[in-house]
């Protein structure tokens, strides 16, 4: 699977991951780095996350917003009366996530929708009205 | 989170060698463990849906293979994550498993599949008559 990279090799999350995880460790916050997956897209008015979360019921989904950072947090739940020793191979994974999505932009905390479809989580945010582009006329004098 | 990779494949319910997948094809990541009445085996399948979504038992071997059906959203993207591949995994059973009774769910991109143990052979006694 390749990752996604911004043509130059900049990565403008870069210096963010490197902050939080200093954060993280200094909170002693247990940071699920890169878990769950997610995309990002600009949609000129709106931004879109999708995140993958099968297994995950949506009561089981913390979403929050600060700003212009969409939290996900939550709980992914091991296979319910399995004992460790019954496993015969074990790649899935379980436990408390949370990860932090910071956006170029600032958003309408108010209009911000999410749904979840087959386990992938799609949230919407439409942009605030500063951060969506504006035209201006230029004057002829 | 906690990811365990453990692989004690007691033999039941055991990985086939896959080809190369291609680069768009990957493996589901799948827990299997034993159950009081056979196996369960249960693989994170995300974007798939019932209609995308093929799981068969040929000759044994166990082929699970699945599309990512949810379409990604309008606008242009600016950060990846994760792609959206076609999944595939095969997995050869045993004859302790029981291949005609075996049952499939799909809910919330999960597949759990049921695999129960076959019924063994009763064990029959036999008389012996005295001889002459």
């Amino acid at each position: 699977m390749t990752t996604f990279r911004w043509p130059s090799g900049f990565d403008p999350l870069i210096g963010f991951r490197a902050v939080q995880r200093e954060l993280n460790r200094l909170l002693n916050v247990p940071s699920s780095e890169g878990y769950p997956p997610v995309n990002v897209y600009d949609a000129d008015d709106a931004y879109v996350v999708e995140a993958l979360l099968p297994g995950v019921g949506t009561s089981e989904i913390d979403l929050s917003i600060t700003g212009d950072t969409l939290l996900i947090k939550g709980t992914k739940p091991p296979l319910p009366d399995v004992e460790e020793d019954r496993y015969l191979r074990r790649e899935r994974g379980h436990g408390t996530f949370n990860r932090t999505v910071v956006l170029p932009d600032s958003v309408d905390v108010g209009q911000v929708t999410a749904k979840q479809t087959n386990g992938v989580l799609t949230v919407r945010l439409p942009k605030s009205e500063q951060a969506r582009s504006h035209r201006i006329d230029v004057q002829a004098t | 989170m906690k990811v365990n990779v453990q692989r004690r494949d007691k033999g039941a319910v055991r990985p086939t060698r896959d080809e190369d997948l291609g680069n768009d094809t990957i493996a589901p990541l799948a827990d299997v463990c034993e159950t009081d009445t056979g196996w369960l085996l249960v693989a994170d399948m995300p974007g798939v849906a019932k209609e995308q979504l093929e799981v068969q038992v040929e000759r044994g071997v166990l082929t699970i293979s699945g599309q990512f059906g949810t379409e990604p959203p309008e606008g242009r993207e600016i950060y990846q994550g994760f792609q959206r591949p076609d999944y595939f995994r095969s997995l050869a059973l045993s004859d302790e498993v029981d291949r005609a009774n075996i049952t499939a769910n799909l809910t919330n991109g999960v597949l759990t599949i049921v695999l129960p143990r076959a019924q063994a052979a009763e064990t029959k006694r036999i008389v012996v008559e005295a001889g002459e």
